[in-house]
């Protein structure tokens, strides 16, 4: 056998390693949770909060997708289809690759000081929507704008040829052709959004509410901030560990319909082409 | 070749990208009716020349001219000039097939659906007609809702040619539009030109030679952004006035 060949082996075979382990990664992390989490599911979903928790993280979600989606794709955008790659292009992916790296726990400070604080809203869920939005919009822009600069641009060129203007390339060739990785991003994007804590911490997350479960102006409870204090506050860990694995479960059941949503849409734009 | 006038004038064309200069005061006249081809060595200025003729040159950022360039006498990059409305009149097939990843249909029809066109039928007549005239209707009839991308290559090309088409232009700009494609589909695609020829006014960049000398009634010749020699086809491959054209149309370099 040839050198090249048997390198070729070696790598081929790593390759397949690596794959393999991630896959069963996921697989393991999945099982864990699901083992531990769904049997306790649905009695404690009346007990322990989990519900209320739950909704807290769905409207928390839906906050944050009003609030990175609309912006996010609209500076994707800019960045990508207006304008020459100038100075100012380069200049604000830096910030947005840097704001993307900033940890959570300082994102919270920042909705404290802005939203909680700043705007007057206290600690609420809108704050903390707000915060969450902030803190998803650098890293769903760049992901949009990377699905964005995927389209070639042979299309943009062709469709100018015919006499489109440059919005009608955006909206007919470009955006078009982009959805499925804009849908993938904006999912992606929300479920890390869905599954963060520190931001939650200081702009209106609680243990437990009483009186009305959800409201845009009271603070709320949240699926991943509830698994953190169950596991470090709880005094009963023999009760508090179950219902910590139930919460994580219903969290990684709501990435999993997001998930699952964002790859529905995708489907259907693939039959809308008619192709 | 002066006793008609041109369907689009070329007047002292200066064009640089960035600082370098692409084109050196160029002029020249393009026969209406007629296919003119441009020839000359790999970076001669030949595609700079077909793109600024409907100003695609312009997405360069750093590109620049100076001079004039007229279509039925009016300056294309006078200031009232609406861009979009200059690319209906002059289109343009790139080297590369480029179909939409749409269906072959929509393909055709999305020029009329920019101008506005909504009529279905008027739409289906369009596209019809398109595809017959760029002589690809008996091949893709039964399946205009099909992917373009599905087509072979010489097929897409014939597709991005009645794409142009559709939208009724007075020109059509073609930069190497056989230099993709096999013999079978290349031969298809120059007798489409050739059954084009009258009905439009042809432009046609090509860096083979026998190609200009079987398609064209003029050629000219450019040598790093300068005009060598422009005539009649015929004159140009058999008593070329330049000693330039006739090392190149002799293979002596390029």
């Amino acid at each position: 056998m040839s050198h090249a060949s048997r390198r070729e082996r070696l790598l081929t075979g790593l390759l397949g390693g690596l794959t393999a382990a991630l896959v069963a990664l996921t697989v393991a992390l999945v099982l864990v949770i699901l083992a531990r989490g769904l049997p306790q599911l649905g009695a404690l979903l009346r007990q322990g909060g989990l519900g209320a928790a739950a909704l807290g993280t769905v409207g928390l979600t839906l906050i944050t997708a009003l609030v990175a989606a609309p912006f996010g794709v609209a500076t994707a955008i800019a960045l990508s289809e207006l304008g020459p790659p100038g100075r100012l292009a380069r200049g604000l992916r830096f910030a947005l690759g840097t704001l993307a790296g900033v940890p959570g726990v300082v994102w919270g400070l920042f909705g404290l000081v802005v939203f909680v604080q700043g705007l007057g809203l206290g600690p609420s869920l809108l704050a903390a929507g707000l915060t969450l939005g902030v803190f998803t919009l650098p890293s769903l822009t760049l992901a949009c704008e990377q699905a964005l600069r995927a389209v070639p641009d042979d299309e943009r060129e062709a469709a100018l040829a015919l006499g489109a203007t440059r919005w009608e390339v955006i909206s007919r060739n470009v955006l078009p052709r982009a959805a499925p990785g804009i849908l993938s991003g904006v999912a992606l994007g929300l479920s890390r959004a869905a599954g963060e804590t520190a931001p939650l911490l200081l702009t209106g997350a609680v243990y437990s509410i009483s009186g009305p479960v959800f409201g845009l102006q009271a603070p709320f409870m949240a699926l991943p901030h509830h698994v953190y204090t169950l596991v470090t506050q709880h005094p009963d860990p023999t009760v508090g560990e179950p219902l910590a694995y139930a919460a994580a479960a219903l969290l990684l059941l709501l990435s999993l319909l997001i998930g699952g949503l964002a790859a529905g849409l995708r489907a259907r734009l693939r039959l809308g082409e008619g192709l | 070749m002066h006793d008609v006038a041109p369907k689009m004038e070329v007047q002292h064309l200066s064009v640089h990208y960035g600082g370098t200069p692409a084109l050196k005061d160029v002029s020249l006249g393009v026969i209406g009716g007629q296919v003119t081809a441009l020839i000359g060595p790999s970076g001669c200025g030949k595609s700079t020349l077909l793109r600024v003729l409907n100003r695609m040159s312009e997405l360069r950022p750093d590109a620049r001219h100076t001079g004039a360039v007229r279509l039925d006498g009016e300056d294309i990059f006078a200031p009232a000039v609406d861009v979009t409305a200059l690319r209906r009149r002059v289109g343009l097939v790139f080297a590369k097939p480029n179909p939409f990843k749409m269906s072959l249909y929509e393909n055709v029809a999305y020029g009329l659906r920019i101008a506005g066109e909504r009529a279905r039928s008027v739409l289906d007549g369009r596209v019809e007609e398109a595809l017959r005239a760029a002589a690809l209707w008996d091949e893709v009839a039964d399946r205009l809702n099909r992917s373009a991308l599905d087509l072979t290559p010489g097929q897409q090309q014939r597709l991005c040619i009645a794409r142009a088409l559709a939208v009724g232009p007075e020109v059509l700009l073609m930069d190497e539009p056989t230099s993709a494609l096999d013999p079978v589909a290349t031969a298809k695609v120059e007798e489409l030109v050739s059954a084009l020829r009258g009905r439009y006014t042809l432009v046609i960049v090509t860096h083979n030679m026998q190609q200009a000398s079987r398609l064209s009634d003029h050629t000219a010749l450019f040598v790093e952004g300068e005009l060598v020699e422009i005539g009649e086809t015929a004159r140009i491959f058999t008593r070329p006035r330049q000693r330039r054209t006739e090392d190149y149309i002799t293979g002596r370099f390029g």
